[in-house]
């Protein structure tokens, strides 16, 4: 409906009707190009300015960009990132699909278990991460419960321990997340072709390796998403370590999120904070691209 | 369903996946079991008893005291989430409308920007935000928040709509302009009563997400006009006086009880609109 | 009652594209009946299309009744179309379907009641008036998307492979059914040029 027509007898109500799709998009265009792409680029530029507490539009060059890497807290919380988000991903993907697998066994009452494996999703990781806070106390928590329950001697003190505070996060974010790739696999293992399974079990294969060998190649796309998913999970945790630990003890369990809010509105570095944003930006995209050009690769040979 | 022998048998195998089912969701309910406990137990009690012990008096005052705290932080969130929902979705679904059913030049393009705009990690726009909100005179309102929650939520909410009308033929937006119907009256006698399943999966989506944001909470808002999430962390996470974690755990379900309310009644419809395709048969 | 004629009518969908539609000329004259056969993909759907205005001619004229409509809206074309797919609102009942337009038109109540009754009796759909289409057969959804097409007595019927989702022995019956239609009382009053198109291949 794109091509130059022969307009001789148009009615008004048909050049407002033409224009309408048009004019009822544009709000929404607008706001796309400013609030998303516009406002990264204005984010962009602050880090090439020696902004504080106030934007300055003074070019300060790669200037953020250096104190950042010189940065010992941006090197923990990006540490952080790594193993937090390496352990989240791995873990949760585990747990994901053997919950799916074992789920798609024609369980009775699966509809109730699958609703208990994925209601904490649907809480806020503020609440999340008050509530593993208080599982985690050291004293007061699992510890005090274990002893109780007669295990004596034994301390859970990960939660003020800077080494292995880190591990605390990871337990929350799995608790919160696995549920959902649970039901990402469910979905996929249902969609699997029927017909392969049958092939390999007259070829004589164990369930075990025809779920190893067979049906979880066949969900790569289903992985692919997962992971896209949980990364971009990770790289934006934010709540998450505001409740449970604040980045704490000291800065050891820091995340570039709370880093990037922490010196952008707290601390008056707004050049800094900015930087970081775009650094937190170029994780997501490199994470993003690849996938998304093996996708079309994919599409393409189909 | 790949599934082991076609008997449900009580074979040993079947034993152990149940158990392993069971148990995990006795350790996925754990820790709400314990919020609810401890939310009913006096401080002493907290102290001496542990994580999973019944009560020693079952007490309310951990909830009366964490709503007085979090009762207008509450109502904030109602201010902010409505709106943002029922006006996000309103204008997800025009979109979708157009992107799928109205297609113009540069409108898949537009589509594409979108749709990268769903990863978009909100450090990003944080500070050009907050400089807009404060030029608007929305800083620190619940109107802006609002207005933050609109404007980012609209990749998601487009997304789905247009994701669902993509499936709608064709011949029916055709019948109805042979039939005399503009673009909003088709909108709303013939696109919009089939939009059911979708409509509940933007609702359902939308909701969690902005009552549980805490990030926009946090740096858009201050003081009265925070949302409870923000309100809870600042409760929870006080350095000053006694621990009270009856009142915090009380606190944190009133929190969390809404979304997990709507996740709990409407769960299925969340699934079902995920899964449903436009036009039946 | 009216002519429809096509003069040196031109469709490109794109600079540089072959012509789906190269220089069509065609005269139909009141009450004549045309069908249009042909393969897969040699524009019978476009040019239908274009009739209907639902999609822009890049040249030429389509003229009803002697007069120019290419720039019209399909809304004031007076054309009422068929589709292989019946496209049936979903969500109304069969009474609602076929008011639809007529409602548009802003046609008084009573009228409307008055249409919806002698197109469905005509069609023998009186007794589904009350139904949604996922309620019906292929049959009866093709019999209400006529009487919808019907019930806007348009100028013009387009009807684009009316007949292909049904099985063999129900098309027979349909197509004879669509001859004696015009047969009654229906091509008394309304003596319309129809362009059908078919395509079928297993005959």
């Amino acid at each position: 409906m794109s091509s130059v027509a022969v307009f001789s007898k148009a009615s008004p109500f048909d050049a407002l009707q033409r224009w309408l799709p048009k004019l009822v998009l544009a709000p929404s265009m607008f706001i796309v190009l400013v609030g998303f792409y516009g406002y990264i680029f204005w984010t962009f530029v602050l880090s090439f300015t020696n902004s504080t507490f106030l934007p300055s539009y003074k070019w300060a060059g790669l200037d953020q960009y250096v104190r950042l890497f010189n940065n010992d807290r941006w090197w923990v919380a990006s540490k952080n990132l790594a193993v937090f988000g390496g352990m989240f991903i791995a873990i949760s993907l585990v747990i994901g699909v053997l919950l799916a697998i074992f789920l798609d066994q024609r369980i009775r009452r699966e509809g109730v278990i699958r609703t208990i494996y994925l209601y904490p999703m649907a809480l806020s990781m503020i609440v999340t991460g008050t509530a593993w806070k208080w599982l985690l106390n050291p004293g007061l928590g699992l510890d005090k419960m274990l002893r109780d329950w007669g295990w004596e001697g034994f301390r859970l003190d990960w939660l003020v321990n800077p080494d292995r505070v880190v591990y605390c996060l990871v337990i929350a974010a799995v608790w919160q997340a696995s549920g959902f790739i649970m039901a990402m696999f469910l979905a996929g293992l249902r969609g699997v072709d029927q017909s392969i399974v049958r092939a390999a079990q007259i070829d004589g294969a164990s369930l075990p390796t025809i779920y190893w060998k067979v049906v979880l190649p066949s969900l790569r796309p289903v992985f692919f998403s997962a992971v896209m998913i949980l990364a971009h999970i990770a790289i934006k945790s934010f709540d998450l370590v505001a409740a449970m630990t604040a980045g704490g003890p000291g800065y050891s369990s820091d995340l570039p999120a709370m880093f990037m809010y922490s010196f952008t509105f707290s601390r008056g570095q707004m050049g800094m904070g900015s930087a970081s944003a775009i650094l937190m930006l170029g994780a997501i995209l490199a994470i993003l691209v690849p996938y998304l050009y093996s996708e079309l690769r994919t599409k393409r040979n189909d | 369903m790949t599934s082991l022998v076609g008997k449900s048998s009580i074979s040993l195998s079947r034993i152990a996946i149940y158990a392993v089912l069971i148990l995990v969701c006795v350790l996925y309910l754990v820790p709400l079991v314990v919020m609810l406990l401890t939310s009913f137990k006096t401080p002493e009690d907290i102290g001496t008893g542990n994580l999973l012990s019944w009560p020693a008096v079952v007490t309310a005052i951990g909830w009366v005291k964490a709503w007085d705290t979090v009762d207008g932080y509450f109502w904030n969130s109602i201010k902010i989430t409505v709106p943002a929902v029922l006006l996000s979705t309103g204008i997800g679904a025009l979109n979708g409308y157009v992107l799928s059913m109205w297609r113009f030049r540069g409108s898949q393009a537009f589509f594409g920007l979108l749709l990268f705009g769903c990863f978009l990690p909100f450090q990003t726009v944080l500070l050009p935000m907050s400089f807009t909100l404060g030029k608007m005179g929305l800083a620190s309102t619940t109107t802006g928040l609002v207005f933050v929650h609109v404007v980012y939520g609209l990749a998601f909410t487009t997304l789905f709509f247009r994701n669902y009308y993509v499936s709608v033929p064709d011949a029916l937006v055709k019948a109805a302009r042979l039939d005399g119907a503009g673009f909003f009256t088709i909108f709303a006698k013939i696109i919009l009563p089939m939009s059911t399943p979708i409509v509940m999966v933007c609702l359902i989506w939308q909701f969690t997400q902005i009552w549980n944001d805490f990030l926009f909470g946090v740096v858009f808002s201050s003081g009265d006009s925070q949302p409870i999430t923000v309100a809870l962390n600042n409760l929870v996470n006080t350095s000053t006086g006694v621990k009270e974690y009856n009142v915090d755990m009380a606190a944190a379900m009133i929190a969390g009880l809404p979304t997990l309310l709507v996740y709990v009644v409407a769960g299925k419809y969340f699934v079902r609109g995920l899964t449903a395709g436009a036009v039946k048969g | 009652m009216a002519t429809l004629e096509l003069r040196k009518v031109n469709k490109t969908y794109g600079p540089g594209l072959p012509d789906t539609l190269k220089n069509i000329e065609l005269k139909i004259k009141e009450g004549e009946f045309l069908i249009l056969v042909g393969p897969s993909g040699c524009g019978k759907s476009t040019l239908m299309n274009c009739i209907a205005g639902l999609e822009n001619i890049t040249g030429g004229e389509i003229l009803i009744d002697e007069t120019d409509i290419s720039g019209m809206s399909p809304k004031d074309r007076d054309i009422a179309m068929v589709f292989q797919s019946y496209a049936l609102y979903p969500t109304m009942s069969v009474r609602e379907n076929i008011e639809f337009g007529l409602k548009i038109r802003k046609m008084a109540p009573a009228a409307i009641d008055e249409e919806v009754s002698r197109v469905a009796k005509l069609l023998q759909i009186e007794h589904l008036l009350n139904r949604k289409p996922g309620q019906l057969s292929g049959g009866q959804q093709q019999r209400v998307a006529m009487g919808r097409a019907l019930a806007r007595r348009p100028k013009i019927y387009l009807f684009d492979e009316p007949l292909s989702n049904l099985d063999a022995k129900l098309r027979v019956e349909m197509r004879t059914d669509e001859v004696d239609a015009p047969a009654s009382e229906n091509h008394h009053r309304l003596r319309d040029p129809r362009s059908d198109r078919g395509h079928d291949p297993g005959r």
